[in-house]
């Protein structure tokens, strides 16, 4: 392949990328109990029930996600957007599961 | 006397040198917006403890209060890439005297912690599960 068709074919990988970060991202969140409210960044965004979610990651690398029920152990875990692609990529819903 | 006033000016410059360097560090700084829950979804007044740092949290009454605020927002200095935040439950909502305080007055909810960088969202919310 010629040099200059690698720099062209480089450079629209890397302009799809920047492109793909910026793209909303959207999955679904599944909690155990799945009536356990669901909270993104602070703010409650529904029950955890295959819920779909659109995560913003245009100010932030990282979101935080918690899973609170009254009568299980509340659960708080951190994702970037690569491990939420990955969840989306196999086909597994971003799983809370609550301990007593 | 010449003696004297060398060392005085040497200790003028020095101190002239660390305010410098102090305004001048760079050290970047990120305000957070905390909130603290319990399981049952109701606000739950907590102490802000950065770093181990519980003399700055009680001195500066870093507290979240639901009664008077939304959130508590915290100006955070990052002169590492990551800092440690503890959402500590306070059982009546006051700032305790101490870490002691605290101790003798425990909450019947567990502390909260987490390890904040400065990319990481602005609000921060702690869910306090009962202790075991």
């Amino acid at each position: 392949m010629p040099s200059s068709l690698r720099k062209s074919a480089a450079l629209t990988v890397m302009l799809a990328a920047t492109a793909c970060s910026a793209a909303p991202l959207e999955h679904y969140i599944m909690s155990d109990p799945p009536d356990a409210s669901i909270y993104v960044n602070g703010k409650r965004v529904g029950k955890g029930d295959n819920l779909l979610h659109q995560f913003d990651f245009s100010q932030c690398d990282r979101v935080w996600i918690s899973a609170v029920h009254p009568d299980w152990r509340a659960e708080t875990k951190s994702f970037t957007a690569n491990q939420i692609r990955r969840y989306k990529a196999d086909r597994k819903n971003i799983p809370f599961s609550l301990g007593r | 006397m010449k003696l004297t006033s060398s060392a005085l000016r040497t200790s003028a410059l020095s101190v002239i040198a660390c305010m410098a360097m102090t305004a001048c560090s760079g050290i970047p700084t990120k305000t957070f917006e905390f909130q603290s829950i319990d399981i049952r979804e109701v606000n739950c007044p907590s102490m802000i403890v950065v770093n181990d740092d519980w003399d700055t949290a009680i001195a500066e009454k870093q507290v979240f209060d639901g009664t008077k605020m939304e959130r508590f927002s915290l100006k955070i200095p990052f002169a590492r890439p990551t800092v440690m935040v503890r959402a500590v439950p306070l059982p009546d909502g006051n700032v305790p005297k101490s870490r002691g305080d605290l101790r003798n007055n425990p909450s019947r909810y567990a502390p909260d912690q987490r390890e904040l960088r400065m990319t990481d969202p602005t609000v921060q919310l702690f869910v306090f599960n009962l202790t075991r």
